[in-house]
């Protein structure tokens, strides 16, 4: 899978192809980030699952990357293999890291860069993922 | 006649009223509702505020139980053809799923 960095490339003026939205309370993802293999194989990957499991809030990195997953199936509008699309949390409030399939990106013509924007909702239990989706929309056969 | 429905890692087949009982049972807790109150009929969104999440984590449950390796992504094409809104839908998915794994999109609907 090639990383792609969370940026926006102005230089290319890609087009908005869509966007998707998705939100979900942080406290339901506490037993699937409970502990290894506890969380479904085939919703996050092995990556994400390690990634999550060593945070200080496993629930909050679990629930950013299935929020983030359900953006882009929202912005595509039909199904894909969710591990074709990882998010690592960061807590810091430093970029989160986003990898996407290059084989899906090229089949809905997604360019360079796929942004997300994570917000925690006031009380701080809740998360809300927006997935933007740049590129030309051409898709490969 | 109890419907047997082949492939629950169990001492022997597994009947659709056992995966009716795994089923209400688990939207029973979830969304802490009488089990007396779910039926066939009760819509999982509209009268229990269910969403994707849950009906991903009882599969999930569904899958560990029986060993299954169904891709998502195949489910939620199955979805799209035959959606599963009430407890009764649910049911006939997650039997489907148990029968048939990853080629539940061959299946007759």
């Amino acid at each position: 899978m090639e990383t792609k960095s969370l940026t926006w490339s102005f230089d290319e003026t890609p087009g908005l192809l869509a966007c998707g939205i998705d939100s979900e309370r942080i406290g339901r993802f506490r037993t699937w980030a409970s502990g290894r293999d506890s969380a479904p194989g085939w919703v996050f990957t092995r990556a994400e699952q390690e990634h999550f499991a060593a945070l200080a809030e496993p629930a909050r990195g679990c629930c950013a990357s299935f929020c983030c997953k359900e953006a882009l199936l929202k912005a595509l509008g039909e199904p894909y293999d969710y591990a074709a699309c990882e998010l690592f949390y960061n807590p810091d409030d430093r970029m989160h890291e986003i990898r996407l399939d290059r084989d899906l990106a090229a089949r809905y013509g997604i360019g360079k860069s796929i942004a997300v924007t994570l917000t925690n909702a006031l009380d701080e239990e809740e998360m809300i993922v927006v997935a933007y989706l740049f590129g030309s929309g051409e898709r490969s056969s | 006649m109890q419907t047997e429905v082949k492939g629950m890692k169990s001492d022997g087949p597994v009947s659709r009223q056992e995966i009716r009982d795994l089923v209400v049972t688990y939207f029973s807790e979830e969304c802490d509702v009488n089990r007396d109150e779910l039926s066939d009929d009760t819509d999982i969104v509209r009268d229990l505020e269910g969403d994707s999440l849950m009906l991903l984590s009882l599969l999930e449950i569904v899958r560990r139980r029986s060993g299954l390796t169904i891709e998502l992504k195949t489910l939620a094409r199955h979805l799209m053809k035959k959606p599963a809104n009430t407890i009764g839908q649910v049911v006939d998915l997650t039997v489907k799923i148990v029968e048939h794994g990853d080629e539940i999109l061959n299946v007759e609907l």
